[in-house]
């Protein structure tokens, strides 16, 4: 009896608070037929808005993931002074609001930032252009990488390596022949995360873009846009692609954890 | 007041983990299920906790049953195999947690507990939290908790099964006189042999769901009743081809013969020393392998290669 | 995290110097210096600069609405969150990876997506709004609206930190307690929530975090109304947006510093688990 109850309360949250959000966006984003479906998303300022945020992760993913693998190794392999601190340090930038990680960025480079006046004598625009949207974002999704293959490698220990290198192998043999291939599976798990993290970041963006439109309106700024001008249908149909980009990590990731844990 | 298991059957699934067991637990003995993993002695344990239902059978006591009893209600004292303290709890609130479930004063449960922590030598210890104590500690937490509401049964999951050899030895011998001291009913579940012979007062032996056989640890040892128990309480030699039926000889039943015409010839293939005992292998004239387990002083003659008389002492002969 | 070994030989492994090279280079540049930029910043401002920049009844009012509203969404999150993470342990549900994958949606749905969708749901005339406006609530455009965003992202923290500490919790206990003489309920209060307590706290601090700094999911559905339904996230950009940098930054300190509060907190209690589990 209670048994029931209790599933019936647990299904029912869910279905309400986190699946009703889910079809709504489907609801609303097929409201006015697939035709007007598919003309919204492929509107030429949408495709732009796809175009920048692909440019975007495209340039921090990879960024990310050589950080990523440098410091897992570094902090999974060695014990050396400060490590801790640095190990609390890579949290960091995930539990800061997104806001503030954005505005850092305008304190640095903006108008009126530390370098404001140097940049504008050269001509170079970091806020409200794209370059501040890639530091913004790469400042959101740091830690991704590194947070999938620090357990990993933790777990796994070093007597592979160590027995690399007992048999001769140089340092980048020992990495490229014996640990890289050992952490393929979670770096391009990580790889996964990051990049659907990149593609729908949207405070930290939001506050370096500027909304220019066409020129630093990433996917989910456009969304913005189009749900402030009361283009309802449209924005839910840009929705529904970042939604897909959601879906499709969620059932990799089902994927991934079921393969990991045979 | 005794114990009776009437018929019990149990599946789990395809799976047949009790099928068809019958037994009387008197009042006050000691027993020891005795068997392999998987044979059913576990899941008979847990039956008479209350933690599984049969699904054919009844357990009763005095006449009254209990079968359907939740574990709640039937006061048994049970010891986890891997003794299931609460990590949250110190010593004296594990072993408390029964009486305080039952509301007990604080007065009589701060006594009762006191009492447990002195009978179970842990009075030092009664704020520690579990993880903070050695593996023969915690069995005693556990033991003196699950005797906490004077259960009228004790149950005891492969109590000695997480120690190390040394402490298991002591332990042993300490529940063996904790049970002669408070002469509560106690079935304790082992695949150890010399465990069970150790401790119980009889020895109920497990196979596939069923008792093998039940008796005490003399009657067992000297007259098993199948070749499973033979062979389950271990060094023994299946001869074949030496009569109608295949017989069946311990090691330390095999005495060897410089001279005489008694038993069967063989020839010495190895002499090694094994602990207390030495062992010699050898070949029978059949070209069957035996082993005689010698004390020391039979074996100081024997060389390698000589030729002797096999002599079985005892032979066990199982009817099909 | 960090799980102690003992030393060793510095030389036996390759490649300290070029990875944490690399480390501390791209976390400098991406990550310290910016952060350590905001805190110099707000220090230019000097003592009384930075309390007149977070004095004022809007920024009050925007503080307790963030605190108040992360507070009853991480609250909800902890009950729902145990719940779900029972149910999900213990009984069989029909559709069981369904509803597992479900949880984790709110991770993958980008906030934007997320604050949109619980508009239209929310709003008067919505699918869910409809269903309570004749109770006289109003969801979306005010502060509950808030709190069922924050809820909404907050959830699978709570879910998928109780999952792992009752699944690897030994039936036993419960067992164990039963055997002992527990009725249901004080197995539920004695054994089970005392044994989940850490990782329910830790859940707790996680969704609390998270729902302080969102912005995304919740500036949609508030309807940024000043001194109303303005969170203070939304607070900063409005001032940043009025190039009221001193402000912004007086107040994203505060953020900051919370962050940094929440993380000691939350090392605190993993190293407290890590020893209850030794």
């Amino acid at each position: 009896m209670i048994r029931i109850l209790l599933t019936f309360l647990a299904m029912a949250w869910l279905t309400l608070m986190v699946l009703a959000p889910v079809v709504i966006v489907l609801v609303e984003a097929l409201s006015a037929g697939v035709g007007a479906w598919w003309q919204a998303v492929s509107d030429d300022e949408t495709r732009t808005s796809v175009a920048l945020s692909l440019k975007i992760a495209a340039i921090v993913v990879p960024c990310n993931a050589v950080f990523g693998v440098a410091a897992a190794w570094s902090l999974a392999r060695f014990r050396f002074p400060g490590r801790s601190l640095l190990l609390a340090l890579l949290d960091l930038p995930l539990s800061v609001s997104p806001v503030v990680s954005g505005l850092v960025f305008v304190l640095l480079f903006g108008a009126q930032g530390w370098f404001g006046a140097w940049l504008q004598a050269h001509d170079i625009q970091i806020i409200f252009a794209v370059p501040g949207m890639v530091l913004a974002t790469a400042f959101v999704t740091l830690p991704m990488i590194a947070r999938e293959l620090l357990p990993l490698l933790e777990s796994q220990g070093d007597d592979a390596e160590l027995a690399a290198r007992t048999l001769g192998a140089s340092g980048w043999q020992v990495f490229w022949l014996v640990a890289f291939p050992r952490m393929r599976g979670a770096l391009a798990y990580g790889v996964l995360l990051c990049t659907a993290r990149a593609l729908g970041e949207f405070g930290a963006v939001s506050v370096v873009s500027g909304h220019i439109r066409g020129q630093t309106d990433t996917l989910p700024l456009h969304v913005e846009i189009l749900h402030n001008e009361y283009h309802f249908q449209a924005a839910f149909a840009a929705a529904s692609l970042l939604l897909l980009v959601g879906v499709a990590t969620l059932l990799l990731r089902r994927l991934h954890t079921t393969e990991a844990g045979r | 007041m005794s114990i009776e298991i009437l018929g019990i059957s149990k599946n789990f699934g395809s799976f047949r983990a009790l099928d068809d067991v019958t037994l009387t637990i008197a009042k006050g003995e000691l027993l020891a299920l005795l068997g392999p993993s998987g044979s059913g002695k576990t899941s008979l344990l847990r039956v008479l906790a209350g933690l599984e239902l049969p699904d054919v059978g009844s357990v009763q006591e005095d006449g009254h049953d209990l079968t359907s009893l939740g574990a709640r209600d039937r006061n048994v004292g049970l010891v986890f195999q891997h003794f299931a303290l609460f990590p949250h709890l110190d010593v004296f609130e594990n072993i408390a947690f029964s009486l305080r479930v039952r509301k007990r004063p604080a007065g009589e449960v701060h006594e009762r507990v006191e009492e447990l922590l002195h009978l179970v030598q842990l009075e030092g210890l009664a704020h520690r939290r579990p993880a903070e104590l050695s593996g023969g500690q915690r069995q005693r937490v556990a033991l003196a908790r699950a005797l906490a509401a004077r259960p009228r049964v004790l149950l005891l999951d492969e109590p000695f099964s997480a120690l190390d050899a040394k402490v298991r030895h002591e332990l042993r011998g300490w529940l063996r006189r904790l049970h002669e001291e408070l002469g509560t009913t106690t079935v304790f579940v082992t695949h150890d042999q010399d465990e069970a012979f150790e401790l119980a007062d009889r020895v109920a032996v497990f196979h596939r769901g069923r008792i093998e056989q039940i008796g005490t640890p003399d009657q067992i040892y000297d007259e098993p009743k199948s070749p499973f128990v033979l062979d389950f309480l271990g060094q023994v030699q299946w001869l074949e081809g030496l009569g109608l039926t295949t017989l069946g000889v311990r090691h330390r039943d095999v005495t060897l013969h410089a001279t005489g015409d008694m038993g069967w010839p063989a020839r010495i293939v190895r002499i090694h020393r094994t602990g207390p005992r030495v062992r010699v292998d050898l070949e029978l004239a059949t070209g069957q392998p035996l082993i005689a387990a010698l004390d020391p002083p039979a074996a100081q003659h024997l060389t390698v290669g000589q030729e002797v008389r096999a002599v079985a002492e005892r032979k066990y002969a199982f009817g099909p | 995290m960090s799980l102690s070994r003992p030393k060793r030989a510095p030389v036996a492994l390759p490649g300290l110097g070029l990875s944490l090279g690399i480390t501390v280079t791209w976390l400098s540049f991406i990550a310290l210096i910016p952060l350590i930029a905001l805190v110099i910043r707000a220090g230019s401002l000097g003592w009384h600069g930075w309390l007149d920049a977070i004095s004022g009844e809007r920024v009050w009012l925007s503080l307790r609405l963030s605190f108040g509203a992360s507070l009853m969404a991480a609250t909800l999150d902890t009950l729902a969150g145990l719940l779900i993470a029972w149910v999900l342990c213990r009984y069989k549900l029909p559709g069981q990876a369904f509803w597992d994958v479900l949880v984790d949606l709110p991770f993958a749905l980008p906030t934007a997506v997320a604050g949109i969708a619980l508009t239209a749901l929310w709003v008067p005339g919505g699918f869910l709004g409809r269903m309570v406006a004749p109770l006289g609530w109003k969801i979306a455009f005010a502060e509950p609206g808030i709190v069922v965003a924050l809820a909404f992202i907050g959830l699978p923290f709570v879910v998928r930190t109780v999952q792992p500490v009752l699944q690897s919790a030994e039936k036993e206990l419960e067992e164990a307690a039963e055997s002992l003489g527990a009725s249901p309920s004080q197995v539920i209060w004695r054994v089970v929530l005392p044994t989940l307590r850490p990782a329910l706290l830790t859940g707790f601090a996680l969704a609390f975090a998270r729902a302080v700094g969102e912005y995304g999911s919740v500036i949609f559905i508030c309807g940024n109304i000043p001194m109303k339904t303005e969170i203070t996230p939304l607070l900063i950009v409005s001032r940043l947006e009025q190039y009221d940098y001193a402000g912004a930054t007086a107040l994203a300190t505060i953020m900051l510093a919370l962050s940094a509060v929440i993380l000691a907190l939350l090392q605190v209690l993993q190293s407290g688990r890590r020893l209850a589990l030794r």
